[in-house]
């Protein structure tokens, strides 16, 4: 293996930084854990490809929220060829060992119902769920804080019916 | 279990996430990616060796004949080749700037469909007029040109009608051509066409606010 350049040792330093960000996002648009692997590589590069252009004019949490979520969203292809499941083949497991069983069950209804959302959706709930700002969310998506407060609460609406379906097999 | 809920355990997570090593990161950045877009670029650099290398030898092979009919067959061929070009051109200038990924999602997928639908444009078109194109080009080369252009003293008046008859022939293979295309273009890009529309009309629509409880 080469030595890494400087530029290299940066990148990495800022990508563990915000490494959680991209493993966020292979959870919430992939399927299994090949798809999660295929999409965080896809990402890396991604991310490395534009690296050289990031003046930090924005957060650099934002221009990489940006990145995965362009890179998840407009892998158009891999997705519709996937079988459409009802239920993630994975759940993260520091997630899944933190608490426990009847909790765990919980969590696996809420994943499963945020898997079914459409690509927007899963975009919304997850900077809602690392507590973005509306304006943040703005600045990473580009809808309208307005439509993004009217969108999130018909999203929770949408979750909290799939998880009282779940829960009652219906 | 509400969404909130869910907030403090995804926080968590954050801390558990494993760092990618320097010996990760090299292998990965040694990978080629593979989204649909960087596929449509390495598949257009390929589409031009193969393009290139068919043309120049044939072309080639047509001039070191040194015959008059197969100079005017490495002229067409020419023509078509330089309207390739400006394919390649025009197709790249395109691929180029079909995505941004660090603008916003909705920004980058917009210019994407526009790009992705200027293209489908150009590929259904060039790909339909190049059918009356090389009919046109052969009847030039093939009944004018070859035999010293014994072929057209023969036929005298008869030539216009001759003429009428090969444009009524291109148009007609042009029209099902056309059809044919669209098809394909269709099973090419449609399905992705289709789904950034929806992604984006999705992102567009401006929701008329039904839920009481807005305090978010």
């Amino acid at each position: 293996m080469l030595k890494p350049t400087a530029v290299q040792e940066q990148f990495l330093q800022m990508l563990n930084q915000n490494q959680g960000i991209v493993r966020k996002v292979c959870h919430l648009y992939s399927r299994n854990e090949r798809d999660h692997e295929d999409l965080y590589q896809e990402i890396i590069i991604q991310l490395w490809k534009s690296f050289s252009s990031f003046r930090g004019e924005a957060k650099f949490s934002t221009w990489m929220y940006r990145i995965a979520l362009n890179t998840a969203i407009s892998d158009i292809r891999k997705q519709s060829r996937k079988v459409e499941l009802s239920f993630p083949e994975f759940l993260p497991r520091e997630e899944a060992d933190a608490v426990d069983a009847a909790k765990e069950e919980q969590i696996k209804q809420m994943y499963s119902a945020i898997a079914r959302l459409s690509e927007v959706e899963k975009a919304i709930v997850m900077l809602y769920l690392e507590d973005k700002s509306y304006d943040e969310m703005e600045e990473i998506l580009g809808i309208s804080n307005g439509a993004l407060r009217v969108k999130m609460n018909r999203i929770k609406d949408k979750l909290r019916t799939m998880t009282k379906e779940e829960a009652y097999g219906t | 279990m509400e969404l909130d809920q869910l907030k403090s355990i995804w926080k968590e997570s954050d801390a558990a996430v494993s760092n990618t090593s320097a010996e990760e990161l090299d292998k990965m950045l040694r990978m080629q990616s593979q989204s649909p877009i960087a596929k449509m670029k390495r598949n257009l650099f390929w589409e031009l060796v193969v393009v290139a290398t068919i043309y120049i030898g044939t072309i080639s092979f047509y001039l070191f004949e040194n015959k008059p009919g197969m100079l005017y067959l490495a002229l067409m061929l020419f023509v078509i080749g330089a309207m390739y070009v400006w394919y390649y051109i025009k197709k790249r200038a395109l691929l180029k700037n079909i995505e941004c990924v660090t603008c916003e999602v909705r920004s980058n997928l917009s210019t994407q469909l526009v790009s992705l639908e200027k293209l489908i444009r150009l590929y259904l078109w060039l790909g339909t007029f190049l059918i009356p194109l090389v009919l046109i080009l052969s009847f030039v080369v093939g009944l004018i040109f070859t035999d010293n252009g014994h072929f057209i003293k023969e036929l005298g008046d008869k030539l216009i009608y001759v003429l009428i008859v090969w444009v009524i022939f291109s148009l007609i293979c042009t029209v099902p051509m056309y059809f044919v295309n669209k098809w394909y273009v269709n099973l090419l890009y449609g399905r992705h066409v289709k789904k950034l529309r929806q992604i984006l009309n999705e992102m567009n629509e401006t929701p008329v606010q039904t839920n009481k409880n807005n305090n978010l």
